[in-house]
């Protein structure tokens, strides 16, 4: 057994005497550095590297109107709107489809009211939020009063601005971007009942005029960190 | 072929626990070893073991959170409770290990009842605080087998390497050489980071040990015990160019010059882009860096060191009679190193498949070929330790082999043991609960 100790072999003799201090020392001031620079130069960064930022998220809108008009009298007619792949490319996606559907009495017959008109956009074809409760798919209308439905085409679009928690913004745009949405043809079911003031032998309301406006809405999605 | 930086983590794992069992077989049956090289070779060999069985649970975690995130009831508290655990193997295993290879540091029975019985208690307090749910907290002393293998391995290695007497010359390069190497397997992967602690980057301070869970004063210790680490690096590569100059170049001068390089040439990358180890992969040019080097030194640089430390010092049973199995076990080694080496490059940067099949052949027969010209010649190096210095360095205590079979039952028992105390930690949503009250308890919510 040695009587000497470990520390006096390694410090306190041969040539490594120096070397050895100096190791120790640039340990030291090392640690200390480093030690500074954690708790006081980077300490706001490393307090909020895991805060999650906040992102504000903004719609441009650009719309796409189109109308259709059609005589109905007591049968079906179904209007089709198409959404190319062509119509959306230049945008992030397609947010909202809206129909209004507009007529007035034409029959010219004295005392003879508004027809029932009734409006309905099948939840087929295009990739829509059909389920979503803003989507008004029905309509109906007995006092000359426009219908106006609404097809959500992108979940959750309500082209009001939002903010959301965490992520990175190219995640959010990623998120808020879509060419499949809305591509395709939407159809509109009418239907008209037509009402007369008087039986027969009386003049009779046949049928109504009915004008429909198509407007569908595109959107561009702005991130911006709050 | 697997093609992905999560096949290299595997084949790594794999790798390891190759070579601790390996190292295992050989050392029981070396008649030849010193007291504490004979405990040496029995701690490497489970240091290995441990550790390639946590990397694997630690691969599929990450893999899992990748794709699931930290769900409640999720196997990933599993992998994540059985990598932190055999971590502590590992952790505690090198601990020890500095304690006694390559200079016994402990000269008096004394002396290892004190030491062992510290590094015992570190560990029960370690798996303690995990069972009473604290999860990874400051009462862990996260980063201690860091602190201590630094601080020895590099006492070690700055007082032989520059010892100057010419009847010990050899001995103290071979153990300044051993306590250089052990310090690269275990902190190599720090040693990358060195300008990004100097220079106040973020992919060094914004480190986080296991991933956002750990408060901050754990990542302050994590992060100090690695700034230790850079500390003692740069000494030793400061030592090494020195020694360069004066035509004494070694392996170990190539190795450290190049970690310190490569640590230089990736600051301009990770500045721009912060990448952690685990995130290593193809998806910028970040990643793919650290997929070729914190990566490329976990699973590949870790094994073949261990290696080279076990054949070049002689704690292989390498007589006549073992020689032709040693060198079997070395080849199929070196064929698995050669593939994963190219899966590491296939994962990174795609290739046809014909010509990443043609490259694996080249590169496992030039494997094969370098084994062949230098197994004899490691196998022949000189593995001397003791001649020429004073025998106080070298204190000689009376173990019985038994102890060593018996230290090979506990340690398997005790990986067992762990692994069953994560087993339970994932049906009792242990590792949920914890990171919760961990964030909940972090400095950052004082």
């Amino acid at each position: 057994m040695s009587e000497r100790s470990l520390f006096q072999d390694f410090i306190e003799e041969g040539d490594s005497r120096r070397p050895l201090l100096g190791l120790y020392a640039l340990v030291f001031l090392l640690m200390s550095y480093h030690m500074l620079v954690f708790t006081t130069v980077k300490v706001d960064d490393i307090t909020t590297k895991n805060d999650l930022s906040q992102f504000e998220l903004s719609f441009e809108e650009t719309t796409l109107s189109d109308a259709d008009e059609a005589y109905v009298q007591d049968q079906r007619v179904t209007m089709e709107f198409e959404v190319d792949a062509v119509d959306l490319a230049a945008h992030h996606g397609m947010g909202l489809l809206q129909v209004v559907v507009s007529y007035s009495e034409t029959s010219g017959i004295p005392f003879d009211g508004c027809d029932t008109v009734t409006a309905a956009i099948p939840p087929s074809g295009p990739s829509a939020d059909w389920g979503n409760m803003n989507s008004v798919l029905t309509g109906t209308s007995d006092d000359c009063s426009d219908i106006v439905l609404t097809v959500v085409v992108f979940p959750d679009y309500t082209g009001e601005m939002m903010s959301v928690v965490g992520g990175e913004a190219s995640d959010h745009e990623a998120a808020w971007a879509s060419q499949t949405h809305g591509v395709g043809t939407f159809t509109l079911d009418l239907d008209v009942s037509a009402s007369s003031p008087a039986p027969p032998p009386s003049p009779q309301d046949d049928g109504e005029a009915l004008s429909v406006t198509w407007t569908a809405s595109f959107f561009d999605v702005n991130v911006n960190e709050a | 072929m697997a093609t992905d930086p999560s096949s290299l983590r595997l084949i790594g794992a794999i790798l390891t626990i190759l070579i601790g069992c390996m190292a295992l077989f050989f050392t029981r049956r070396n008649e030849n070893l010193e007291w504490n090289e004979r405990l040496a070779a029995h701690l490497i060999s489970w240091i290995l073991i441990a550790k390639g069985i946590g990397n694997t649970a630690a691969d599929y975690t990450i893999r899992f959170l990748a794709e699931n995130g930290p769900v409640e009831q999720g196997v990933w508290q599993f992998g994540l409770g059985m990598s932190w655990m055999l971590d502590s193997i590992f952790g505690v295993g090198l601990m020890c290990l500095a304690l006694v290879f390559p200079l016994p540091l402990l000269r008096t029975p004394k002396h290892a009842k004190i030491a062992f019985g510290f590094i015992i208690g570190f560990l029960i307090l370690r798996v303690a605080a995990q069972l009473l749910g604290y999860g990874v907290t400051l009462i862990q002393v996260p980063g201690l087998p860091y602190v201590s293998s630094g601080l020895i391995w590099g006492s070690v290695y700055v007082k032989f390497r520059l010892m100057d007497e010419a009847r010990s010359e050899e001995s103290s390069r071979n153990i300044a050489n051993v306590a250089g190497m052990l310090l690269l397997f275990h902190a190599g992967h720090v040693w990358f980071l060195w300008p990004g602690m100097l220079l106040q980057a973020e992919y060094f301070y914004l480190i986080e040990m296991y991933g956002s869970i750990t408060s901050m004063s754990v990542d302050l210790l994590w992060q100090s015990a690695y700034t230790l680490l850079i500390a003692v690096g740069l000494f030793m590569c400061g030592v090494e160019v020195y020694q360069w100059t004066k035509g004494r170049a070694e392996i170990l001068t190539y190795i450290l010059v190049g970690y310190f390089s490569i640590g230089l040439v990736g600051y301009p990358i990770l500045t721009n882009e912060v990448a952690f180890w685990q995130e290593a992969g193809t998806q910028n040019l970040a990643t793919i860096w650290t997929g070729l080097t914190t990566s490329m030194h976990f699973n590949m640089m870790r094994p073949v060191v261990m290696m080279y430390v076990i054949l070049r010092y002689g704690l292989f049973d390498t007589s006549e009679d073992m020689k032709p199995k040693a060198k079997l076990m070395v080849i199929i080694l070196i064929v698995i190193a050669t593939s994963a080496l190219l899966e590491l490059v296939q994962a990174l940067v795609p290739m046809n498949e014909m010509f990443s099949a043609a490259a694996l052949g080249v590169l496992v027969a030039f494997g094969i070929g370098w084994e062949e010209r230098s197994f004899e010649r490691l196998l022949n190096a000189s593995k001397q330790m003791r001649k020429g210095l004073d025998a106080r360095w070298f204190p000689e205590f009376p173990i019985e082999r038994k102890f060593f079979f018996r230290l090979d039952r506990i340690m398997a028992i005790l990986i067992l043991f762990f692994i069953l105390i994560a087993f339970v930690q994932w049906q009792t949503n242990a590792w949920y609960d914890m990171l919760l009250l961990d964030r909940g308890s972090s400095w950052r919510a004082n």
